[in-house]
């Protein structure tokens, strides 16, 4: 029963997982690792499924967990690196061949500006497809906040993307 | 197409107001439309990275504790299963052999006595049988002890 349950509700939410601990290490060995931890720890904890309201959000603030505390053990990444979020290297981008590599690039640029919260909870929702209250659950963050940030996130994005396409910045 | 719709739903995301389904309505409109007005298009880039961002993949493996035993195969099954029987044989053979078996004989053998021939039949006839038995078993005590001094007396001599 717990193992069926593994296969068809937790073990899908990975690929997520991993995107979420990729942007917040930066580092895609580092995040199959918390990944496979993530996994680990919540099959080690199959008693308290029952209980838990949310599998995938619990998943989730586990991964952030994990990500934090493997971050604090590896300080040696330069912020510019942990800001990175998702490397360039993984995909081939069909996306690139159809825009200019500007806007990739500005794109790029204005998410590593942004301060670390507004950065996770536009992951959360424009990539993952979070509610809000899942969101606020996950980040252990007041509702209002998750907007707040989610909003300013989003300005700033639109500010870049407008000047990109004003002048190409 | 309804430009109207859509730039109105963009506002709306970029001031955070919009639900998940009309963030997937945004979504589904960039990706299934290529020629649009300019002040739109400029968006175009943003929508396409979303969605080139939610194609990421992990490849991490399920973890070994949560996968399935593989199947063994038939041969080895009857191998275990006949190595099993080898060992209760085996087992089963030797309890046979050693435990119960003697008790059985003796059995049989008390069995096949009939006791009932060398009963006395009479008081007098008990009380005689008795004697003789408690004479014979005397005679054997005091001849053991005869020899025992004897021997005493030998050991003494040799001294």
């Amino acid at each position: 029963m717990s193992l069926q349950f593994f296969h068809t509700h937790i073990f899908p939410v990975k690929d997520k997982l991993y995107r979420f601990a990729l942007r917040l290490l930066g580092n895609t060995a580092d995040a199959e690792d918390v990944v496979q931890e993530v996994l680990i720890k919540t099959w080690n904890q199959r008693g308290e499924w029952p209980n838990i309201r949310n599998v995938e959000a619990w998943c989730m603030t586990l991964t952030r967990n994990l990500s934090i505390d493997r971050k604090r053990l590896h300080r040696h990444y330069t912020t510019e690196e942990a800001a990175s979020g998702l490397p360039d290297e993984r995909l081939p981008s069909p996306f690139q061949a159809a825009v200019a590599e500007e806007y990739t690039v500005n794109i790029q640029k204005a998410l590593n500006e942004l301060p670390e919260k507004q950065k996770l909870v536009m992951h959360l929702r424009d990539i993952e497809g979070q509610s809000y209250q899942e969101i606020s659950e996950i980040l252990d963050m007041p509702l209002n906040q998750v907007k707040i940030n989610l909003f300013r996130a989003r300005q700033y994005i639109r500010e870049t993307l407008l000047k990109t396409e004003r002048y190409g910045l | 197409m309804d430009y109207k719709l859509i730039r109105d739903l963009l506002d709306k995301y970029f001031q955070g107001n919009t639900s998940l389904e009309e963030e997937t309505q945004l979504a589904a409109f960039f990706r299934q439309n290529t020629q649009m007005p300019d002040d739109i298009k400029a968006y175009a880039a943003w929508f396409g990275y979303l969605r080139e961002q939610r194609a990421v993949k992990s490849s991490a493996p399920a973890p070994r504790m949560v996968t399935p035993a593989p199947a063994r195969p038939f041969w080895i099954a009857i191998k275990t299963i006949s190595r099993i029987a080898a060992v209760l044989l085996i087992g089963f053979g030797g309890f046979r052999l050693f435990s119960p078996r003697s008790q059985e004989i003796n059995t049989e053998k008390t069995a096949a006595i009939d006791w009932s021939k060398y009963e006395a039949e009479t008081p007098e006839e008990a009380f005689r049988l008795t004697s003789k038995a408690l004479k014979r078993t005397s005679a054997e005590l005091n001849r053991g002890a005869a020899r025992a001094v004897e021997k005493v007396f030998n050991v003494k001599e040799q001294q």
